[in-house]
C-alpha cells in the first residue's frame, strides 16, 4: 500500500497538522470531511474495525455525546464535538498501521530528535502492539478456562481480563526498555543510518494531500462566515 | 573474564536469599552449563550477570560480578551491550522489529557496524539459523520455535565477546537445537558462553557445568536417573473425531493446517510430533475449541456438542502459560475453577506447589508457572487434556512429577493430547504418536515414531 512507503516523518507532521485542524475547525460538514479522509485512509492503510469495536466505540461515543448533553450542550455543538473526537482519534491507529518500529528509529535517527522524545516515541510504538497482543492471549487463556462475559460475572471478568492485563502492561514497558538497552540500543551514541530513499513522488503527494485538504476545509469555513 | 563472586541475593518480601554465596567464572573461549531444578535461581543469576537486576532494585544484593575486571553494575548499558548479550527466557519481549530481517539487523546498527557489514552479518545469520525463507515474514506469523531462533541470531550478529542465554533450547525442535549448539561451539572460540538449560542432554561441548542447589553453584552436574514414568493409559473408546480440517489465519490464503484427521480415545496419550512452525500449536487450538476450523470437522462424541467456543470438557495448557494464570494466590488460582477442595489440594500436593500456595502466581519461576498451569486445568476435569510444550522450564525431577500426574490422569480413563521437543517426555507420552511436517499429519504410529524422530 502507498501510504506505507511514504516517509514517517512526513506522516508524524501530518499527524500534528490534521490534529490542530480538528481542533480548529468549526462546521459539522467540515469536521465529516476530515473524519471522512482519515477513515479513507486508515481503510488504505489496513484499518478494517470488526464489529465489536465498532460496537465498543458507538457506546463509547453515546456515552460521550449523553455527558455533553447532560452538562448543557446543544445538540448542535454534541455533534460537532463527536466528530472531532472521531478524528482525532483516527489519527493514531492510522500512523500505527501505516508506520513499522524499523521505519520510525530509522526515521528518528535521521532528525536527531532529542533522547527524551525519541526514546518515549519508539517504546510507545513498541509497546501498543504487543500490549494488543497480550490483551488478546490474556482474553483466549480466560476463555479457556470457561469464563465468559455475561451478567454478575464483572468481578470476575475484571480480576481475570483486566487485573493481569494491567500487570503486564507495567511488565511490559519495563521489558521493552530493558531489551533495548541489551540489544545496544542508545540515542546517546552514533547508530548506522542505513541509506534511505529520500523524497519520493509518493511523499509529494502526501505532502500536497495533507496540506491541501485542510486549507480546503478552512476556506470552507470561511467562505460559509461571510456568506 | 565474567567473574561472579560470593553472590548473594534476596528478593524483597521474600524469606530466604535465592543466592547464597554463588561463585563462578566464564573465560572467553569457554561454554558454561548451568542447571538446577526450577525456581532455584538461575534466571536470577543470569539477570544479575548481565547487570539488569542491579539496577531495577527488587532485592538485595551483596557480592561482586565483574566483567573483564570492571563491576558490570557500574558499566554504562552502552558498553555492556557492547561486550555481553542476553537472551531472555520469553524472548517475544527481546525481538523488537516487525519483520525477520529488521530485527537480525537492529543490533549491529545500535553498536554502529558500518552497512556493508550489517549486510553480511545478517545474511550469514538467515543461513546459519535457516531463516532465509522467512526473511520477510512479519514476527508475529513465526512459531515460538522460530522466534527463539530470530531473538538468538540477533543476539549473534552483535558479536559480543560473552553471552548468556536462558534457555535457548526450550522451544527448538531437536535439529534446530543440535545446530544452535555446533554454532554455539563454533563461535565460543572468540565468545564465552553462559547456557541456562534443563535439556542437558542436548548441550555439547561444555567447558564446565554448574548446578544451582539451594542458592549455591555446586560444580558438575545433578545426579538425574533416567526412569521417567509413562503415561500410556488402559485405552478405550474414541471421544474426538477429527476429520480433514484446514486452518488459515484469518485475511491470509495459506492454510497453515491442512487435511489433518485423528482420533482421540480414552485413557490414552497421544503426542504430536514435527519441527517447529509445523502447526503443532494451532492443531492444538483447534481442537481446543479456540480456533475456528475453515474446513472439516471436530466432534465432541458423545457430547452433543457441536459449535461451543471453547469447548468446556477440553483442557488446554498453553505454549506460555502466564496469560492463564489470573488470581492473586496459587492456592485460590486451583481453587476457583473446581468443586471439589479436596481434589484441588492433592493436585497442588502431587505437583510439589502445596509450600507456594500463598506466592504470587505471577512471581513464580517458568517451570513453576506451567506446573500451576496444569494444575488448575486439571482441576476443572477436562475430559480431554491439550498440553503445549509441558516440558519447557522443567528440570527432570519436576518433569517426572508431571507425567506422574499425567499418567495418572490417563489411567483414570482421561485423554492427552501433547506436543514436546523433548526426547524423554515424548518418550513416556507417544502412546500414539502423530508425526506433523507442514501443517499435514505424515503419519501415525506409536514409540517407533519417536525413537526415529529423536534418534
Amino acid at each position: 500500500m502507498w501510504i506505507q512507503k511514504v516517509n514517517p516523518l512526513i506522516k508524524f507532521l501530518a499527524a500534528i497538522l490534521l490534529t490542530c485542524i480538528a481542533v480548529l475547525l468549526k462546521r459539522p460538514e467540515s469536521l465529516s470531511s476530515l473524519t471522512g479522509f482519515l477513515f479513507i485512509l486508515g481503510w488504505i492503510g489496513g484499518l478494517r474495525p470488526s464489529c465489536r469495536v465498532l460496537a465498543g466505540s458507538a457506546i463509547m461515543l453515546s456515552v460521550f455525546g449523553l455527558i455533553n448533553l447532560a452538562f448543557g450542550t446543544q445538540p448542535y455543538d454534541m455533534i460537532k464535538n463527536l466528530l472531532r473526537l472521531i478524528a482525532i482519534f483516527l489519527i493514531g491507529p492510522v500512523l500505527t498501521l501505516t508506520v513499522s518500529p524499523a521505519e520510525l528509529v530509522q526515521c528518528l535517527r535521521r532528525c536527531r530528535l532529542p533522547n527524551g522524545i525519541a526514546l518515549g516515541l519508539i517504546v510507545t510504538f513498541r509497546f501498543i502492539p504487543i500490549l494488543l497482543s497480550e490483551a488478546v492471549q490474556i482474553r483466549d487463556a480466560a476463555r479457556l478456562r470457561g469464563l465468559r462475559w455475561k451478567p454478575g460475572s464483572l468481578r470476575l471478568t475484571f480480576r481475570s481480563v483486566i487485573m493481569p492485563l494491567s500487570f503486564k502492561t507495567v511488565s511490559v514497558a519495563d521489558h521493552v526498555a530493558t531489551a533495548l538497552e541489551v540489544r545496544g540500543f542508545s540515542l546517546r551514541h552514533s547508530p548506522t543510518i542505513m541509506p534511505g530513499s529520500g523524497l519520493g513522488w509518493k511523499d509529494i503527494w502526501f505532502i500536497m494531500m495533507a496540506m491541501f485538504l485542510p486549507l480546503i476545509l478552512l476556506l470552507f469555513e470561511r467562505v460559509l462566515c461571510f456568506a | 573474564m565474567l567473574r561472579v563472586n560470593n553472590l548473594y541475593y534476596k528478593y524483597h518480601g521474600a524469606g530466604s536469599r535465592v543466592l547464597d554465596g554463588i561463585g563462578l567464572e566464564v573465560k572467553q573461549g569457554e561454554l558454561v552449563l548451568l542447571t538446577g531444578p526450577t525456581g532455584s535461581g538461575k534466571s536470577t543469576l543470569a539477570l544479575l550477570a548481565a547487570g539488569i537486576l542491579q539496577r531495577q532494585s527488587l532485592g538485595i544484593y551483596r557480592g561482586s560480578i565483574t566483567l573483564d575486571e570492571k563491576d558490570v553494575a557500574s558499566l554504562p548499558t552502552f558498553d555492556l551491550a557492547k561486550k555481553m548479550g542476553i537472551l531472555f527466557q520469553n524472548v517475544d519481549l527481546q525481538l523488537f522489529h516487525e519483520r525477520v530481517a529488521e530485527d537480525i539487523s537492529f543490533g549491529p546498527e545500535n553498536l554502529g557496524f558500518l552497512p556493508k557489514a550489517i549486510y553480511a552479518s545478517l545474511e550469514r545469520e538467515l543461513d546459519r539459523f535457516g531463516l532465509r525463507s522467512y526473511r520477510d515474514h512479519r514476527l508475529i506469523s513465526l512459531s515460538g520455535g522460530y522466534r527463539q531462533r530470530v531473538a538468538m541470531s540477533g543476539m549473534i550478529a552483535m558479536g559480543q565477546s560473552y553471552l548468556i542465554l536462558d534457555e535457548p533450547l526450550a522451544f527448538l525442535d531437536r535439529s534446530a537445537a543440535t545446530a544452535l549448539m555446533s554454532l554455539l561451539n563454533e563461535i565460543k572460540k572468540q565468545t564465552g558462553i553462559l547456557i541456562i538449560e534443563h535439556r542437558i542432554d542436548m548441550v555439547k561441548g561444555a567447558d564446565k557445568a554448574f548446578h544451582l542447589l539451594e542458592g549455591k553453584a555446586i560444580p558438575g552436574l545433578p545426579p538425574v536417573s533416567d526412569d521417567f514414568p509413562s503415561c500410556f493409559g488402559p485405552g478405550g473408546k474414541v471421544i474426538m473425531r477429527v476429520e480433514a480440517i484446514s486452518y488459515h489465519f484469518p485475511g491470509k490464503k495459506t492454510a497453515v493446517l491442512k487435511d489433518c484427521s485423528l482420533e482421540l480415545r480414552q485413557g490414552t496419550s497421544h503426542l504430536l510430533l514435527g519441527d517447529n512452525g509445523c502447526g503443532k500449536t494451532i492443531l492444538l487450538k483447534v481442537l481446543s475449541g479456540l480456533f475456528k476450523h475453515n474446513s472439516g470437522s471436530v466432534d465432541i462424541i458423545g457430547s452433543g456438542i457441536k459449535r461451543v467456543r471453547p469447548f468446556p470438557c477440553v483442557g488446554l495448557v498453553l505454549q506460555n502459560p502466564e496469560h492463564q494464570l489470573i488470581m492473586p494466590t496459587v492456592a485460590k488460582e486451583v481453587c476457583s475453577f473446581t468443586q471439589n477442595p479436596y481434589q484441588a489440594e492433592q493436585i497442588l500436593s502431587e505437583l510439589e506447589l502445596e509450600k507456594l500456595i500463598s506466592r504470587h502466581p505471577q512471581s513464580l519461576s517458568r517451570g513453576q508457572k506451567r506446573r500451576l498451569a496444569l494444575a488448575a486445568v486439571l482441576a476443572g476435569n477436562p475430559r480431554l487434556l491439550l498440553l503445549d510444550e509441558p516440558t519447557v522450564g522443567q528440570d527432570p525431577e519436576s518433569l517426572k512429577l508431571m507425567l506422574r500426574v499425567l499418567h495418572q490422569f490417563v489411567r483414570n480413563g482421561g485423554t492427552l493430547l501433547s506436543a514436546t521437543h523433548d526426547s524423554h517426555a515424548a518418550r513416556s507420552l507417544g502412546q500414539v504418536v502423530w508425526h506433523m511436517a507442514n501443517g499435514r499429519i505424515l503419519e501415525k504410529g506409536g514409540k517407533e515414531i519417536v525413537e526415529r524422530y529423536f534418534f
